[in-house]
């Protein structure tokens, strides 16, 4: 029985080249080059590696799937905006309110200053 | 606004993932373009361990809206974005598991649909008898051994990627996976399905 690490490693070897597609000559080399016995053992767990390099293909969802789920997840974000404005604490909230109403009152008297000046000009 | 501000800088494609995330708690185009790029990944992962195409909708749709809920409160502690999301999807597959305990048998029809399309009919069906049995032997595996798995083999990552996502060490994942090799060998030899004693490599059909 070979050393625990040693045959991490050469599993860990092998499993990196078999998914990069290596060769047999390269996979023997590679046992080789961990200074481990090619018995049945080592054997067996490349025939293992490599069934599920081939089961455990990626697998593509379906397009409507993905489109679908993206529409509803950026509609999902707009009503999480004003949601998150909602649980502001209400100190912020209250600024954000004081803020817009002073800009809307600044620009009508703004306005009304501008209507006053025009309507006086033209008397 | 932060529409210019991007444009002045680089393209969402061009940001990595935590700059993305900085941008996806406010810029719904940012939070659009992680969505496209982990859908798929995330998809896999749960697919294989839900074993069929309906739970995997279902459960990819959930982790992306707990995602978009709760990204403002993601913080990059060393633990990178990816695999903050690895684990909402652990968790929710967990969580379904759970519920689902009822149900003993998974399906396996959807998977067996979409491989080997293109083999001869008698080598699909024994094939198809031999995927079946190494993943149902990798469904008993517990779930971390079956995430290891999926990670290294369906994503194609490294084991300190693995370890990342995984929280472990690289070192640990090693050894996981090696004593996930030697359990699911095991249980194939239960199963009675003896490993190959070649090492020829069988024709690539892998994904693009």
């Amino acid at each position: 029985m070979m050393p625990d690490t040693r045959m991490e490693q050469l599993y860990t070897a092998l499993t990196d080249a078999i998914v990069n597609e290596a060769s047999d000559e390269e996979i023997n080399a590679l046992i080789e080059s961990h200074q481990v016995p090619h018995n049945r053992e080592v054997d067996q767990m490349v025939g293992l590696i490599l069934r599920l390099h081939t089961t455990l293909l990626g697998v593509q969802p379906s397009p409507r799937f993905v489109r679908g789920l993206r529409r509803e997840l950026l509609a999902m974000y707009e009503d999480n905006l004003v949601q998150r404005i909602r649980h502001l604490p209400a100190r912020v909230q209250l600024a954000a309110l004081l803020v817009m109403v002073g800009g809307f009152a600044m620009l009508f008297t703004r306005r009304r200053a501008e209507a006053t000046k025009v309507e006086s000009a033209t008397i | 606004m932060g529409l210019f501000r991007r444009n002045k800088r680089k393209s969402l494609k061009e940001m990595d993932d935590n700059e993305l995330v900085a941008l996806a708690g406010h810029d719904q185009d940012a939070f659009g373009e992680i969505y496209e790029r982990y859908v798929t990944k995330i998809y896999n992962y749960i697919y294989y361990r839900t074993g069929n195409a309906q739970d995997a909708e279902d459960i990819t749709a959930k982790v992306f809206f707990r995602a978009m809920a709760h990204i403002q409160n993601y913080e990059d502690k060393g633990v990178p974005f990816q695999a903050w999301l690895y684990r909402i999807a652990h968790n929710l597959v967990a969580n379904f598991h759970r519920d689902e305990s009822r149900r003993k048998i998974i399906p396996l029809d959807d998977y067996l649909a979409q491989t080997l399309k293109t083999d001869a009919p008698d080598r699909i069906a024994e094939q198809n008898e031999e995927q079946a049995a190494l993943l149902n032997a990798i469904r008993r595996l517990p779930p971390e051994r079956q995430q290891l798995l999926i990670l290294k083999f369906v994503h194609d990552k490294s084991n300190a990627e693995i370890g990342e996502i995984m929280n472990r060490t690289e070192g640990a994942i090693k050894s996981l996976y090696h004593r996930t090799l030697l359990a699911l060998r095991d249980e194939m030899q239960r199963q009675d399905y003896p490993q190959r004693q070649d090492t020829t490599l069988p024709t690539k059909q892998r994904k693009g």
